[in-house]
């Protein structure tokens, strides 16, 4: 018998483990989820509940991370290419903007001018060469003539120099052979702007004891046959020492020709008075001067 | 040692399968894991280990899933033995034959839990009829693995 019982020890094994089994989960039936066996065995495999928990939470949340990671790159590039889009557009909106505001003094300059004008845009600007000129996109074809003069809101530009169709080459006011007759507005001394191919020009011919001070405004005088009387040019600079009974002045001219885009091409032919008045008789440019220089009928230097 | 193996087979294959079904719900239908060291062991060490071994990952799956405690621990301690005994008989040394009888034994073990699960008049979690193939082709391949990776002996 006990060797029999030895020998069907296995199956005599897997009949009580079956027949506990059975009984536990008849108990779990019966008594539902306050079975004792079902809650000392939990209470039991509880740490390795938690264990696996922590593990499957560890790597759900590496995982969780790497994919929000991914992700957050792919939204990253993404944001990146709007923001450059957006600051593309930011640029041309506040390229547009500042371009309003200086069409916008141009329109204002027009209007308030009694001659007729056209409005033109700088294609090329030549102010650091070694003839200080601008190229703009209006000519003949839209009444551009030589020795017509060229402003901006801020004051005169200088004079178109020559004429194509459709480009007009301008020489600044700063050119070498330029010359502009202008007053001094506060005491209405006349003299001659004389351009000097760099950024400062000099007023030439004033009397060492005429009133002139740092910081003065010259305006033009018309006396030159080119520009409108009463358009600013610049304000007086340094005041050096006297050549002989001239003084020796250095102007600072108001327009910033590095900057310039947008000029004014003032078509008329009639300069005989004050820009922004009714026209005047003006008087004919003394022959044989420097201020010669500054006159369309004159040779340049 | 033998016993210590087992133990750690024992706990490692059924916090496997509870770490893998938490990342992977799927892996619920995929995979028995646990039966898979009751099979290696029922094959290599006999029909006590095996019952030991499958009423122990059977208690601890049982526990972990939240089923009816002793629906698993049941099944798996059944197919346990009767591997055991059938590797007594036959010499399943091959890797295929062994991979036959852990997808043979992964049905079984399938059958006897939905079966003691409705004379206890209860459900699983989940129907096993369906998803019944996919477990035995998923356990089949880990099986593949394991197996392909373990010794090939027969009880001693």
């Amino acid at each position: 018998m006990l060797q029999v019982l030895r020998e069907r020890r296995a199956l005599l094994f897997l009949i009580a483990v079956v027949a506990s089994l059975f009984v536990i989960m008849a108990v779990q039936v019966r008594q539902g989820a306050a079975a004792g066996s079902e809650t000392f065995l939990l209470r039991l495999t509880s740490p390795l509940v938690r264990a696996a928990s922590t593990v499957t939470g560890g790597v759900t949340g590496l995982w969780d991370r790497y994919v929000n990671l991914r992700h957050t790159r792919s939204r990253n590039a993404a944001l990146e290419e709007k923001v450059t889009q957006l600051e593309l557009e930011m640029q041309k909106l506040e390229e547009a903007r500042l371009q309003n505001e200086r069409l916008r003094a141009l329109l204002d300059l027009k209007e308030g001018m009694a001659l007729s004008s056209v409005a033109a845009s700088v294609i090329a600007n030549n102010y650091r060469g070694l003839s200080h000129t601008i190229l703009v996109d209006r000519g003949s074809a839209s009444g551009v003539k030589p020795n017509m003069a060229v402003v901006s809101a801020q004051g005169v530009i200088g004079r178109v120099w020559t004429v194509t169709g459709g480009i007009s080459k301008i020489q600044l006011i700063t050119d070498a052979s330029a010359g502009t007759a202008v007053l001094v507005q506060r005491t209405r001394v006349e003299g001659i702007l004389l351009g000097r191919g760099s950024p400062m020009c000099e007023l030439e011919y004033v009397p060492t004891l005429e009133d002139v001070q740092q910081g003065d405004l010259l305006v033009t005088s018309g006396l030159d046959q080119i520009y409108p009387k009463g358009l600013p040019v610049g304000r007086v600079g340094e005041i050096g020492p006297s050549e002989g009974i001239l003084k020796g002045i250095s102007v600072i001219p108001r327009v910033e020709f590095e900057r310039l885009e947008e000029v004014l091409i003032l078509l008329t032919s009639d300069l005989s008075g004050n820009w922004h008045t009714l026209p005047q008789a003006a008087a004919p440019l003394p022959v044989g001067t420097k201020a010669e220089r500054t006159g369309s009928a004159l040779p340049e230097r | 040692m033998g016993f210590l193996i087992a133990l750690a087979a024992m706990v490692g294959s059924v916090v496997f399968q509870v770490v893998l079904t938490g990342l992977w719900p799927a892996a619920a239908t995929f995979f028995d894991l646990p039966l898979i060291p009751v099979i290696y062991f029922a094959i290599t060490r006999g029909p006590t280990w095996a019952l030991l071994m499958g009423l122990g990952a059977g208690l601890l799956e049982d526990s972990l899933e939240g089923t009816l405690l002793g629906v698993n621990a049941l099944s798996k301690s059944l197919v346990g033995y009767l591997v055991g005994r059938l590797s007594l008989r036959f010499a399943l040394v091959p890797l295929m034959s062994r991979v036959v009888v852990l997808a043979m034994s992964t049905a079984l073990s399938g059958a006897i839990a939905a079966g003691t699960l409705a004379i206890m008049g209860r459900s699983l979690a989940y129907s096993p009829y369906p998803d019944l193939l996919e477990t035995i082709l998923g356990n089949s391949a880990a099986g593949f693995l394991v197996m392909g990776a373990g010794k090939r002996e027969g009880p001693q």
